[in-house]
């Protein structure tokens, strides 16, 4: 993470048309935006297209940015909103609904896309526990991947998403709950204790 | 239901459970957070599965390793240049804006009017009650914005324009 005096110059740079500051921005965020934006949108070139549109919608409104916020929760800002624009879209455009959940999950067994080294069964169990996330309605998909895969505290996520930290802590809570409801579901009690062990 | 001790309700204890999973959860509730699951098998089940759904996604998420497209920042970085090139003006941007096409036609209507004053200015231009006569040089006629030098045109010619003329030469390729 960018040290939060380093940050305030480079924005400040970059505002005055620093190419470079503005690289030096991109370099730091990008990874970790293309991280969460590909969680909620799914395909790597929606995600691409939503990472690129970010910066460049951040480049346009620098002059905007408030030092109030930490540069990253404003990014997020901006690439969630957009990101979960587009994922309604793309749902929209194939009909098919989240909550029907096979295709979706189909798409992410473990067979191709499954880290090799978690093993076959550690690989099915994070195919599911994926499709779980997948298959969460807005507004919680995007919290907890913010949570999950960007790493955002409590207060970054209510800065990013400019709602009361009392409501984070909720909707993760909600969000939680609903994964575990949702594969419950689909294998069973007993299934979805199977699948999701004793980790202590 | 509520625990007994605490008063708290399962979801009161499973807010707490979400928030310790986060780190977000104070001391004083991180014990009676594990008080009330010692006693509570149902709450216990639900701590165990939401820890092992926490360690799978962090799992994928330490494996997938945060791996961006190759050449994704000199992606980004091409279509800032684009943005800040002298040549990508505020009319460029405006394509985005469904307002666009007014905007250009008010800053080609500003230009003309600009450019009419201008080449009265240089011709010495003297308005009678009646009719207008001007004399613009050839070389400021050349310089001219093309739908300007139309009017001008007509203009010495000694045609006199109604003020709605000017809207339909702006809109008119001709």
């Amino acid at each position: 993470m960018t040290a939060p005096n380093e940050e305030h110059a480079l924005v400040l740079a970059a505002r005055a048309g620093s190419q470079e500051a503005f690289r030096a921005i991109v370099e730091r965020h990008s990874a970790r935006l293309h991280e969460v934006v590909l969680r909620i949108v799914r395909e790597r070139a929606d995600a691409e297209e939503v990472v690129q549109e970010t910066f460049l919608r951040a480049w346009r409104n620098l002059a905007g940015f408030q030092f109030d916020a930490a540069l990253f929760t404003w990014l997020y800002r901006i690439a969630v909103n957009a990101a979960v624009d587009v994922a309604k879209r793309r749902r929209r455009q194939s009909a098919v609904s989240l909550d029907a959940g096979d295709s979706t999950f189909a798409e992410s067994l473990p067979s191709s896309s499954a880290p090799p080294a978690a093993g076959p069964q550690r690989g099915e169990a994070i195919a599911w526990v994926r499709a779980a996330v997948d298959a969460l309605p807005e507004p919680f998909k995007s919290i907890l991947v913010m949570r999950e895969f960007g790493d955002l505290s409590y207060d970054e996520l209510a800065q990013a998403l400019q709602i009361p930290k009392g409501t984070v802590e909720s909707r993760l809570f909600r969000a939680r709950a609903r994964m575990r409801d949702w594969l419950i579901e689909k294998l069973g009690a007993e299934g979805a204790a199977d699948l999701l062990p004793d980790e202590a | 239901m509520e625990h007994s001790e605490t008063n708290a309700s399962h979801d009161d204890v499973l807010q707490w459970l979400s928030r310790s999973l986060d780190g977000e959860l104070p001391e004083r509730e991180q014990i009676l957070l594990a008080d009330h699951i010692d006693g509570c098998p149902r709450c216990a089940r639900v701590a165990v599965e939401w820890r092992s759904m926490r360690g799978l996604l962090r799992e994928e998420a330490a494996l997938a390793a945060r791996r961006p497209p190759v050449g994704l920042d000199e992606r980004i970085m091409a279509r800032i240049k684009m943005e800040a090139a002298p040549s990508h003006t505020a009319s460029d941007r405006d394509g985005d804006l469904p307002i666009a096409p007014v905007m250009r036609w008010v800053r080609r209507s500003a230009a003309v009017a600009a450019g009419i004053l201008l080449l009265l200015g240089v011709g010495g231009v003297v308005w009678g009650p009646q009719q207008a006569s001007a004399t613009v040089t050839p070389s400021a006629l050349e310089r001219a914005d093309p739908a300007l030098r139309r009017v001008l045109e007509r203009w010495q010619k000694g045609w006199s324009a109604p003020p709605s003329y000017f809207e339909m030469v702006l809109s008119d390729p001709r």
